[in-house]
């Protein structure tokens, strides 16, 4: 169900929010104590603090049960996340109007960049011009 | 343009399982040799239509949709509408050339608008 979660605030923002919380607590609170505690290897997790890295939906679904969140937000979060990365390529010099190119860039299963892309369409987030793709 | 069924498409949450659930069932060919990477099956005969595979969300619901070809997809979303129906993807060109659009039919039923390119 779609609940009243609020899937506009990146994943990378949610995780700083909450290492930046845990370190409020605890001052000795680490960078590597966070990653162990989501089970994610240290330089990932420094990757995606630093947005050197784009969070895949895989990874979301095992940090997100970690951090507590509904599967309902998990899922949400997922769709979010791909939206937005799909809005990123487009935006890119070396665009290509293809969904297995887009795919192949963001290292995301071509289903789930369909989907991405029917809800980007739905939204009005995306206009389909044949091989040129742009925000409105 | 009589408006025929040119194509159906189901729309699944586990697309390749149901891909390869009608390819063994009936021997279908599938094909996904296009920008999207859409699963087109095909029965190799001429008699029928070919249809395809695209993924729903994971919230989304397992479901068949019929895709009507028109001239105009602009003036049939205007008539279908004026009929009461609603816009659900509005008018996209596709990567390969084809203009399409989803629509809500007053039954609630989704039905698809298509223009192939012009040659």
């Amino acid at each position: 169900m779609r609940g009243r979660y609020d899937a506009t605030v990146p994943f990378r923002q949610i995780l700083q929010r909450e290492f930046a919380r845990r370190r409020a607590a605890n001052a000795r609170y680490s960078l590597r104590a966070f990653s162990r505690a989501l089970g994610i290897d240290h330089s990932t997790l420094s990757q995606i603090l630093r947005g050197a890295r784009r969070v895949t939906s895989r990874t979301l679904r095992a940090l997100g049960a970690r951090l507590r969140m509904s599967a309902a937000a998990i899922e949400l979060q997922c769709a979010a996340e791909n939206e937005s990365a799909i809005l990123g390529v487009v935006a890119r010099p070396d665009f290509r109007a293809d969904s297995r190119w887009i795919a192949v860039v963001l290292g995301m299963p071509l289903d789930e960049v369909n989907v991405a892309l029917q809800t980007l369409l739905r939204r009005r987030q995306l206009i389909l011009g044949g091989r040129q793709w742009r925000t409105p | 343009m009589a408006n025929p069924v040119t194509r159906w498409q189901i729309v699944a949450r586990d697309p390749e399982a149901v891909t390869a659930f009608y390819r063994k069932l009936f021997g279908w060919n599938v094909r996904t040799d296009n920008a999207l990477g859409y699963r087109v099956l095909e029965s190799g005969d001429d008699r029928g239509i070919d249809g395809g595979v695209w993924p729903s969300p994971p919230d989304g619901h397992n479901l068949v949709q019929l895709f009507v070809e028109v001239d105009d997809v602009d003036a049939a979303i205007a008539r279908a509408t004026s009929l009461g129906a609603t816009v659900i993807v509005p008018k996209s060109e596709l990567p390969d050339g084809d203009t399409m659009a989803i629509m809500l039919d007053p039954a609630g039923l989704s039905f698809g608008l298509v223009a192939t390119r012009n040659v």
